[in-house]
């Protein structure tokens, strides 16, 4: 075993470590937890990008580990988990500052931080995972670390969404389980491995291989939040703005399309799941998804809810780009993942940053605020405008390319609904930008605290909402250089076909 | 090295806006700003033909080029953004106007996508552009902030979106078509061979016919134009709409002898000729009217468009005769638009019947009236439809001269209507305002022996004979004489001025159906989603009546420890499960 191989663990370690050690600091030691958080994610990011090096090199980086018989813990990195591992790391170390910023003397931070670094340990699993025992560990584990995030202001209505919370992912998490052990008695282990590893079984499990499908399906959906399962995200906005953004960029939510990408790619194959008849009908419920989240972000006065609705719709996306056959849409597909992490993270900085200066936590109540906020108002509108779909921000080539899919496959209505969505899309968030643009103040602000005058807000607040605004910017004007994730999509759509 | 002077001269604009959003080159930017389509002006004229520049990282490989369309169309577009621009200098100056900053933001902003979406020479490029000028003109529209301009600024806003919808799915399956290349030479050519051809050819007819102002698309027209500051109104009625026509005659297959697109052209086009001249002539705001006109001739350029699809050997002809009718019209549209902010200053009677003058050539020269600009952009039309074989092409024949009796007469009412000045007076007519007017106005004249002498034209094309110039001056006299006629039967006048069509016409219908489906969306959407979140919480509460206690207290204390133990519970199944 080459020291290489290692580099799973040790980027797991950079995150596990901090979180353990943040539990034992005590709550005034402001300047160690924010060492060793920043510590870890810059660590995090260097191993990474030595990750990124070595797959470039040719080298096949796979740790594993027996548990006990059967079930082997299997740690690797192909290009897909490369994706993700990388998006989930940047999105860490800014999401650390901007929490840094965002909780200062507020109670229980060492709780909160290392839950925090918990949870993003569970999603580097998630990344990483080379079976599907893995990832289905990581996945539960994921539930629960970020339990205590969500309930983390500790009130009633708090307290309500963890419970609800709770209900669905663990139900969720339960037919998954019996899912996978049901795979894994008529397939052995279940590795990942590009182009599938089901389609050698005999004719006679298909209909079988049906039924786990959907389980899975059904159990990895309930964090991507597919109709009808999605109840639990719209409660879970009450946590904090840097829970919410994580929740809806990197660690839930993605976990759940991460999940299904890897089920449909990686387990059973695109080619196996389309012989099944699997692709379409799944193509349609991420449809659904899409047209009723935007739907009902429609009417959402409050502004966090309003963009937990339309990440619902948003995510959705991942699953339709890949559930249609054909490379075009899986570049698509794979590439919204990291385009939508983006956006929406920029979003709820944003709303995180109106809440805590100004108290804003209605779109009603925004009058004017560009104004007041001009910088934090302009992340707001590229997030916004690319979530629309406005060239040339990172979304518009997500839906360009899911939209061509749909046309390689003969599949019309899916451009169809890339057009509903967008004019809904614009539908709930321009008169957003109208409001804080052209609005003149109509609302005494009262914010939770004073912030130093030589910026809107404080730095550690705006920093991070720019840099993540600037990214969904220049994914989408730099999508063809070998740098933005279209590429790797590209990349790692070669592998699949 | 050329390549990227064109770059820099088109982009200048986007780069002002920059400099105007930091508070150290706030100043500059704003001195410099009535100025910024200079350096696209000067390459536009200055440099070299075949003048191109790839960029393989941007986008999706993007690329720029100065051809001979691009060139014809970038000359009149940075000239009326400069006139205009200079104007509006002046303009803010007169309407007391401090919003010196925003105003000019949107401008450049609007500018800069307008500038830059000419030389691009792939389906993405320019689709960035051409966003990035629909919604910056957003601002120009709601500059002053009526709730009458708020209500074209939704109009504005919805039509925008949805023209970029109708776009984004025709550009995408044609670059399907074209194996993924976004160029406009390999997707024309992958679009010729495909069978889908014709519903590409409509979704890209209609996105970009919104923006050209074709019926019954152009229901936003004559509500944002006249919103606009006058500087904004002339831009958005002179160029800004020709990025519609500039694409169709990017991806249509022009030259290729389409006869049924030809007569789907021609005919919408005779159609929004008439019908915008007729509706236009109802209306009481200059502004209003003006805009109608636009979408009348935009009529006409839907029917030039569409005679360049049936035309199979003049196919060389055809781009130079539109180009001349693109830049005729933004010359003239722009003169007359920018007259109306003048004909509201506070000036004396010398320059009040100059300014009757200059309105009185720009309008005859929207009629084609002879030795103007527009006889020879409506001759070179005719030349193209003559000996075309196409739908309507007999019809086309002799009512296309009528359209020169509609235009003038809606030109003699929009006369009477300036010279009563309505609306709020400006303060003092200042050389700023004047200036750029008035070359326009030599700009029209100009036009036709520029045209001859730079061979964009022939003689016989520019109808500059005698013969022709007879042929061009009957339709415009004949409408003075209707007008006099008509002004001399008091009954007749107060008949026909009683005629008031609503701004934006068939508007309310659309309004009105979107209203409706929206309802029904929203009804059937949200009944099952009540049902489907109704029932969770149904038995959420059902279950909090029995275990309250109980439930509240794990809540408390216990919530993590629950969970853990349902881990445990969860790995301890799988265990036993998975074991031999």
């Amino acid at each position: 075993m080459t020291w290489y191989n290692w580099l799973p663990l040790l980027i797991l370690g950079t995150s596990l470590v901090p979180a353990v050690w943040i539990f034992f600091l005590r709550e005034e030691s402001y300047r160690t937890r924010t060492a060793v958080n920043l510590g870890g994610a810059v660590l995090k990011l260097v191993l990474v990008a030595l990750l990124f090096a070595e797959v470039r090199q040719g080298h096949e980086i796979v740790f594993e580990y027996q548990l006990m018989p059967k079930l082997t813990m299997k740690f690797q990195a192909d290009p897909l988990s490369l994706l993700f591992v990388s998006l989930s790391a940047l999105l860490w170390l800014l999401t650390t500052i901007y929490a840094i910023g965002y909780l200062e003397e507020s109670p229980n931070r060492s709780r909160f931080f290392g839950f925090f670094s918990l949870c993003v340990s569970t999603t580097v699993g998630i990344a990483m995972a080379g079976n599907l025992i893995t990832l289905l560990i990581f996945y539960e584990l994921l539930s629960l670390t970020t339990y205590p995030l969500v309930i983390h202001r500790g009130n009633a209505k708090s307290l309500q969404a963890g419970w609800i919370y709770l209900a669905f992912t663990m139900f969720g998490g339960a037919v998954l389980l019996v899912g996978v052990i049901w795979l894994q008695s008529l397939g052995g282990a279940i590795d990942f491995r590009a182009t599938g590893i089901l389609g050698e079984l005999p004719e006679a499990s298909y209909v079988r291989l049906q039924v786990i499908f959907w389980m899975l399906i059904l159990g990895f959906g309930v964090k991507a939040a597919l109709v009808p399962l999605h109840g639990w995200l719209p409660v879970a906005m009450v946590a904090p703005a840097p829970v919410s953004a994580l929740l809806h960029a990197v660690a839930v939510v993605k976990a759940g399309a991460f999940g299904i990408v890897r089920v449909i790619y990686d387990v059973y194959g695109i080619e196996f799941s389309r012989t099944l008849g699997l692709l379409t009908p799944l193509a349609v419920l991420a449809s659904v998804t899409i047209v009723y989240g935007s739907v009902r972000a429609l009417y959402q006065d409050d502004l966090k809810k309003r963009l937990a609705f339309s990440t619902i719709s948003q995510v959705s996306y991942i699953i339709l780009g890949s559930a249609v056959f054909g490379p075009l849409a899986t570049i698509g597909g794979i590439v919204h993942l990291v385009h939508q992490g983006v956006m929406k993270i920029t979003l709820f900085f944003c709303a995180g940053n109106f809440a805590e200066t100004l108290g804003i936590h209605k779109v009603s109540e925004m009058s004017g605020v560009g104004r007041r906020m001009p910088v934090t108002m302009a992340a707001f509108t590229l997030g916004a405008l690319g979530m629309i779909g406005v060239p040339p921000l990172a979304g518009f080539f997500s839906k360009w390319y899911i939209g061509m899919g749909g046309v390689e496959n003969g599949q019309y209505w899916v451009p169809g609904v890339l057009v509903i969505s967008s004019i809904l899309n614009a539908a709930y968030f321009l008169p957003i930008l109208y409001t804080g643009w052209f609005g003149r103040q109509d609302h005494e602000w009262h914010g939770h605290r004073s912030f130093p005058a030589r910026f809107e807000t404080s730095l550690s607040l705006l920093a991070p909402a720019l840099v993540t605004a600037a990214l969904s910017l220049l994914f989408g004007v730099f999508a063809a250089s070998p740098f933005s994730p279209l590429y790797w999509a590209r990349f790692i759509m070669l592998g699949e076909y | 090295m050329t390549g990227w002077l064109l770059l820099v001269s088109v982009f200048w604009p986007l780069l002002l806006v920059g400099a105007m959003g930091l508070r150290l080159t706030r100043r500059f930017a704003l001195r410099v700003a009535p100025w910024a389509a200079l350096p696209a002006l000067a390459a536009a004229l200055l440099l070299p033909d075949g003048v191109a520049v790839g960029l393989p990282w941007v986008f999706i490989g993007s690329a720029f080029a100065l051809d001979a369309l691009a060139r014809a169309f970038l000359i009149f577009s940075a000239a009326l953004w400069l006139a205009a621009g200079i104007y509006a200098s002046g303009y803010l100056k007169a309407t007391h106007d401090a919003r010196e900053i925003s105003f000019f933001s949107w401008f450049l902003a609007t500018m800069g996508g307008n500038l830059a979406l000419i030389p691009a020479q792939d389906m993405v490029t320019y689709i960035v552009f051409f966003a990035l000028m629909g919604f910056s003109a957003y601002g120009l529209v709601v500059h002053d902030p009526t709730s009458q301009n708020l209500r074209a600024g939704r109009v504005y806003i919805s039509m925008t979106v949805l023209g970029e919808m109708a776009a984004f799915v025709g550009l995408l399956w044609a670059a399907y078509l074209a194996g993924g290349q976004t160029g406009f030479t390999v997707s024309v050519t992958a679009l010729q061979a495909s069978p889908y051809r014709d519903v590409i050819l409509l979704l890209l007819f209609t996105g970009f016919g919104i923006k050209l102002g074709v019926m019954p698309l152009h229901v936003w027209l004559p509500l944002a134009h006249p919103a606009a500051p006058t500087p904004a109104s002339a831009v958005l009625s002179g160029v800004m709409i020709k990025t519609g026509l500039l694409l169709w005659l990017r991806i249509f297959p022009i030259g290729t002898g389409a006869g049924d697109w030809a007569g789907v052209l021609v005919g919408v086009g005779l159609f929004t000729a008439f019908a915008g001249a007729l509706i236009g002539m109802t209306q009481t705001h200059p502004k209003a009217l003006l805009a109608y006109s636009s979408v009348s001739q935009m009529g006409l350029a839907a029917i030039a468009v569409g005679i360049g699809l049936a035309t199979a050997g003049k196919s060389t002809a055809v781009m130079p005769a539109i180009a001349l009718f693109a830049a005729h019209h933004a010359f003239a549209k722009g003169a007359l638009f920018l007259g109306v902010g003048l004909a509201a200053c506070e000036t004396s009677a010398r320059n009040r019947r100059l300014l009757a003058a200059g309105l009185a050539i720009c309008g005859a020269s929207l009629a084609g009236f002879p030795l103007t600009g527009g006889m020879a952009a409506k001759g070179g039309l005719k030349y193209l439809a003559a000996g075309v074989e196409m739908p309507w092409s007999g019809l086309l024949e002799w009512l296309l001269p009528l359209t020169g009796i509609t235009t003038m007469l809606l030109v003699i009412r929009f006369l009477c209507i300036a010279a009563a000045r309505p609306g709020e007076p400006h303060g003092a007519w200042n050389p700023p305002m004047f200036v750029p007017w008035a070359v326009l106005v030599s700009g029209v004249l100009a036009l036709p022996w520029l045209a001859l002498a730079m061979g964009w034209v022939g003689v016989k094309q520019a109808g500059l004979y005698p013969a022709g110039a007879w042929k061009a001056a009957w339709p415009p006299l004949l409408a003075v004489f209707v007008a006099v006629a008509v002004w001399n039967m008091p009954r007749m006048r107060s008949a026909l001025s009683r005629i008031r069509i609503p701004t934006g016409d068939v508007l309310s219908v659309f309004v009105l159906l979107l209203e409706r489906s929206l309802a029904l969306f929203r009804f059937s959407i949200e009944s099952p989603s009540r049902v489907i979140q109704g029932i969770p919480s149904a038995l959420l509460a059902q279950w909090k009546q029995h275990h309250g206690t109980l439930l509240q207290r794990m809540a408390r204390y216990e919530n993590f420890t629950l969970g853990m133990l349902l881990m445990t519970a969860l790995a301890l199944g799988m265990a036993w499960m998975l074991w031999p």
